[in-house]
């Protein structure tokens, strides 16, 4: 199954050569990411397809609360994040970041079925948003229209 | 491509947690059905499930756990204490879940969860619904009475 990635501000010239994450893209240079999902295995899939891509995960959060409080600490450039989380959601850690900064930029990272709940935390102030399961480049597209 | 076989063993680590905190969920829920956290959590376990098996391509887990997932928002979102027939079929679910890692993970024969996913996506029955008579009439029908 090949992951779908979707936009509400889609731009064909954001569109990134960058194939499974291995090349350093320009726009990753110095961006700190902060990767937010209950499961540790999807934290590091997705950190991997960063890292790789030359993005410097700064920090992991397993709940929403937990997400909000590292955002506030840590400030990052990129925010992703899981929808179904334990000890606040995903949708709320979104309204809580952007009441902190209304320009966060965060991508939501939802499994297949959740069209609802991604169309409320794209309402909430999320960027963009890619569904599991993640082909890298997709996941390395959506990153960069997001910090574009 | 991505090498998935270097998550396996922290794919099938979580996916043992998640199957325990599925279990004994169910088991309390059994005792208690008005335990809405508790049915909270397990919703939460069968979706991170889900998410996980499919970012690793082991569909049959994830189809699983998408049809468990559907029910388990049903009865979210229907209020009903779910009846002893639904509770079987979802502990039957998480046996099958189990078996079906473990042969995803190693490699081994899957077990059909075909049946298991209509089975889960029939909706609960309302216990204080009227027969409809045409299904009562087809029941008094000589060729449906079982012969003794």
């Amino acid at each position: 199954m090949i992951g779908r990635c979707y936009t509400s501000t889609w731009r064909a010239s954001s569109r990134t050569s960058t194939r499974e994450g291995r090349r350093v893209t320009p726009v990753a240079k110095g961006k700190r990411v902060l990767i937010v999902d209950d499961a540790i295995f999807m934290r590091t899939m997705i950190g991997d397809i960063l890292r790789q891509a030359g993005y410097e995960v700064v920090a992991e959060a397993s709940t929403g609360a937990e997400a909000v409080q590292k955002f506030k600490e840590l400030k990052p450039d990129l925010v992703t994040m899981d929808i179904v989380m334990p000890d606040m959601g995903g949708i709320d850690a979104v309204r809580e970041i952007i009441k902190i900064d209304p320009h966060a930029r965060i991508l939501m990272c939802s499994a297949m079925g959740q069209q609802g709940l991604v169309v409320e935390a794209i309402q909430a102030g999320a960027r963009e948003f890619v569904v599991k399961p993640f082909q890298p480049s997709r996941v390395l597209e959506a990153v960069q229209r997001v910090l574009s | 491509m991505t090498d998935l076989k270097q998550y396996a063993e922290l794919y099938a680590s979580e996916a043992r947690e998640h199957l325990g905190e599925m279990s004994r969920g169910l088991l309390a829920l059994e005792s208690d059905p008005t335990q809405r956290a508790v049915l909270d959590s397990v919703f939460r376990s069968v979706h991170t499930l889900k998410g996980m098996s499919a970012a690793m391509g082991f569909q049959p887990v994830a189809d699983l756990a998408h049809a468990m997932e559907t029910a388990l928002d049903r009865l979210r979102g229907g209020g009903a204490a779910p009846s002893a027939e639904t509770m079987d079929l979802l502990l039957r679910s998480v046996d099958v879940l189990e078996e079906a890692v473990e042969a995803s993970v190693s490699g081994g024969v899957l077990p059909q969860v075909v049946d298991l996913v209509a089975r889960l996506g029939a909706p609960e029955p309302a216990p204080e619904a009227p027969r409809p008579q045409a299904a009562a009439e087809l029941e008094r029908a000589p060729e449906s009475v079982n012969a003794e």
